[in-house]
């Protein structure tokens, strides 16, 4: 649910709509399918280059949506049910077809809807049930006891696409076993939390799992005790300049926040950053000893966050793991006045 | 009567066929609950405990039918249909349950799955030049018969939706009844006010939308541009010496009285300076005028290291024309102070509130249990106190200076500088 309002909270900053979006969305027998969220990625770099980082739009009671402030440009239309209430998980995440029979799962075989300003681009999405792949597997405390044996109740359970963008929830039980059916195929971070809102000594495991058909079973998720982390990283400017002494905070969805202050050649040392889904970066001004702010050089919103090599889209943030060493490159932009 | 020859026939086929009932069935009727008709051509949700949920659809009679099922443990139905909705109780959704259909006595009565027709409201927000507010947020509110309750309709379990960027609004999954509609400017400006349907500020002239089952209702709403008065004025404080490296800073904020749910609409503060205070747009009506002085050190910003010293609080009724020259004259503040005082059985703590203020202390026996509430505008402060109990105890009585309390509420005039003992009794509870 955090996700979802950080999607919506991203929504808001939009300057003014260019493009209109439109359509409904119905499952195979015609009913409309409510709370869905109707994405839009980039479906070339020149509309990539463009940031307008994660937009969409929820449906109505009557499937329909309206999308708004998205540049011109080509994009891929992706439907995803993770957080729509009760429905039937063989409604997952999948791409628009252009067809009545129904979306795809696979990017690239799906429709390209094309934006252009000032003229309304409006489909019917129908959706279609997918068995997917399974992925089955179980939760072991350190010591290689069951979460119930180590005194818990169990674990959640996220399930996350490498390319980000939503997540499934669930839980594993007391006897630390878990099976998530109906996942589209593809690569995926699992990630296991005795809370959702990680502190100093409870546990996480995370692992990568690639699942293309059938069933993905025996993932193991080994807990590790949390212990807060030093979040290492460096501020560069994209011209290549060196960037004066700046604040960098870390803020998250349970409403963490950590600040420094970047060294003179751009480099920073967070320390006690505790892992979580989601952390935003947001770059301020030094303030001086006598109160007042120093004039920010850079623009404060990131052209890119690489976190461990991983590119994260703006609206989503970055997860913080324990099985991270967490190195973080933040690229600015000059400030040209 | 063939409900009951049916009834038979089923029985009789569980006798006849002991050994092969490995085979489920589950059925039932879709009924819309406002009408009792049953409803045909829904899509029936037959979800068991563990596996990948089942579907059918009610026939021309509304019934449905899962005739051969495996076994399933237990399992939930549900029933959809485009323009229809599971009936909520309890502010969650109904659902049927059942128990594993293999093993399911046969004669128990059919399954019945309730939804009804639900209504929907829709409409365009507009500011006063005609324009669309895109992203306007809209309210809608039941109110109850006989209640001045505001509830949120059930199911609908949000009540506000923001409006798209042609500023069209829909609030949909309604029961029947009458709404309210409250319409939000986007931009927070002085002019633009949250405007109730059909057009105006005030609750109590609000009107009504009467939706009906099923009902797709309409209601543009043109949010209100006024223009208020000017207020003006100064505020005189008593001139007490000030330490050396502190400061003072006088405070007027002037809120609407109609507005009591909402009390940060229509709420207007304004920092006073050395010239005095200044409010624009103020619109003619009664409003509550509280003034208050701080003092902090002169460098600090700091919300927390600033105390307030003096205050007032009056009600003000605002003309339709300027108003200039008002004089507020702030007095020191008097201090609730006291001391609580509890029986056995009672966890020694409590939660003294003022009313009509939004202070709140908490009284804890484990440090001596003093407690001062500051900030007190003079006149008459009504107090609550929550003591709270051990298990297995009752709180018996409450004393404020030896008087009783009844319901740990009292009324209390403020005479500055009087000390307050709250003693409070526990009983064991009676089984």
């Amino acid at each position: 649910m955090t996700a979802l309002i950080f999607f919506l909270a991203f929504l808001q900053p939009v300057p003014q709509p260019r493009t209109v979006f439109s359509g409904t969305l119905v499952d195979q027998d015609g009913f409309p399918i409510y709370r869905a969220f109707i994405a839009l990625e980039p479906a070339d770099e020149a509309t990539a280059a463009i940031p307008t980082g994660w937009q969409g739009g929820m449906t109505d009671d009557r499937g329909a949506f309206r999308i708004t402030g998205h540049h011109a440009g080509r994009y891929y239309v992706r439907l995803v049910t993770s957080n729509v209430p009760d429905i039937d998980r063989r409604y997952m995440a999948q791409y628009y077809a252009g067809d009545p029979s129904g979306g795809v799962l696979e990017r690239a075989r799906s429709q390209v809807i094309t934006l252009v300003d000032g003229v309304e681009q409006t489909i019917e999405f129908h959706a279609a049930m997918y068995q997917g792949v399974a992925f089955s597997g179980r939760v072991i405390m350190p010591d290689g006891r069951t979460p119930m044996a180590a005194g818990l109740r169990g674990a959640g359970i996220r399930i996350t696409p490498f390319e980000y963008g939503w997540t499934l929830w669930g839980d594993a039980a007391p006897n630390g076993q878990f099976r998530f059916p109906h996942v589209p195929p593809g690569k995926y971070v699992i990630t296991a939390e005795n809370h959702s809102d990680t502190k100093t000594g409870d546990f996480q495991g995370q692992t990568v799992v690639v699942s293309e058909s059938g069933e993905a079973r025996d993932v193991t998720l080994k807990m590790l005790e949390v212990k807060p982390m030093e979040v290492s990283g460096m501020v560069v400017v994209e011209d290549g300049s060196k960037p004066a002494p700046l604040t960098v905070t870390l803020y998250s969805g349970h409403g963490r926040e950590f600040s420094v202050v970047t060294a003179d050649n751009g480099s920073f040392v967070i320390k006690g950053v505790l892992p979580e889904f989601q952390y935003f970066v947001m770059i301020g001004p030094l303030r001086r000893a006598d109160g007042n702010r120093a004039p920010l050089t850079v623009k404060p919103s990131p052209v890119s966050v690489t976190w461990n090599g991983r590119e994260y889209s703006r609206g989503f943030g970055f997860e913080i793991a324990q099985t991270d060493a967490p190195q973080l490159r933040i690229v600015l932009a000059r400030n040209t006045p | 009567m063939p409900t009951r020859l049916a009834g038979i026939l089923i029985v009789l086929g569980s006798m006849v066929l002991p050994a092969q009932k490995i085979v489920g069935r589950v059925e039932g009727v879709v009924i819309d609950v406002y009408t009792n008709q049953l409803i045909a051509k829904a899509r029936v949700k037959l979800t068991p405990d563990n596996l990948d949920p089942l579907y059918t659809f009610s026939d021309e009679q509304g019934h449905f039918l899962f005739a051969t099922l495996p076994a399933l443990g237990g399992f939930r139905l549900q029933a959809e249909r485009p323009g229809y909705s599971t009936v909520w109780e309890n502010a969650r959704p109904v659902v049927v349950t059942g128990r594993d259909p293999t093993k399911e006595d046969a004669t128990k009565p059919p399954n019945v799955i309730r939804l009804f027709a639900y209504a929907a409201i829709s409409g365009r927000i507009t500011d006063a030049t005609g324009a669309p507010v895109a992203q306007a947020s809209v309210r809608v509110f039941r109110r109850r018969p006989g209640s001045t309750e505001r509830a949120v309709p059930e199911p609908n379990t949000g009540g506000s939706e923001p409006a798209n960027d042609l500023g069209e609004y829909r609030i949909a999954f309604l029961i029947p009844g009458t709404y309210y509609i409250q319409a939000f400017p986007r931009a927070q400006n002085s002019v633009d006010h949250a405007t109730y349907f059909p057009a105006t500020l005030d609750e109590s002239d609000a009107q009504g939308l009467q939706v009906s089952e099923g009902q797709q209702a309409s209601a543009d709403i043109q949010i209100l541009r006024l223009k208020g008065v000017r207020v003006t004025g100064i505020v005189t404080a008593p001139a007490t010496p000030l330490e050396a490296g502190r400061k003072r800073e006088h405070w007027v904020t002037l809120r609407r009285v109609a507005d009591r749910e909402y009390p940060q609409n229509d709420r207007l503060s304004s920092h006073v300076m050395q010239s005095g205070f200044a409010f624009e747009n103020v619109l003619p009506g009664r409003y509550i005028m509280t003034a208050v002085t701080e003092e902090g050190p002169e460098t600090s910003r700091s919300q927390e290291d600033r105390r307030p010293v003096f205050g007032t609080r009056t009600e003000i009724t605002i003309p339709s024309h300027d108003v200039a020259g008002l004089q507020v004259e702030v007095q020191p503040l008097p201090e609730i102070a006291g001391k609580l005082v509890s029986g056995e059985g009672c966890s020694p703590s409590a939660k003294i509130y003022a009313e009509n203020t939004t202070m709140w202390t908490s009284a804890d026996n484990a440090s001596d249990g003093s407690f001062a509430l500051s900030k007190i505008y003079p006149g008459r402060v009504t107090l609550t106190v929550h003591a709270i109990k051990a298990p297995g105890f009752d709180v018996g009585t409450m004393r404020l200076n030896n008087v009783e309390l009844k319901d740990g509420t009292f009324d209390y005039p403020v005479p500055p500088g009087s000390k307050l003992e709250i003693e409070v009794t526990c009983r064991p509870r009676n089984q």
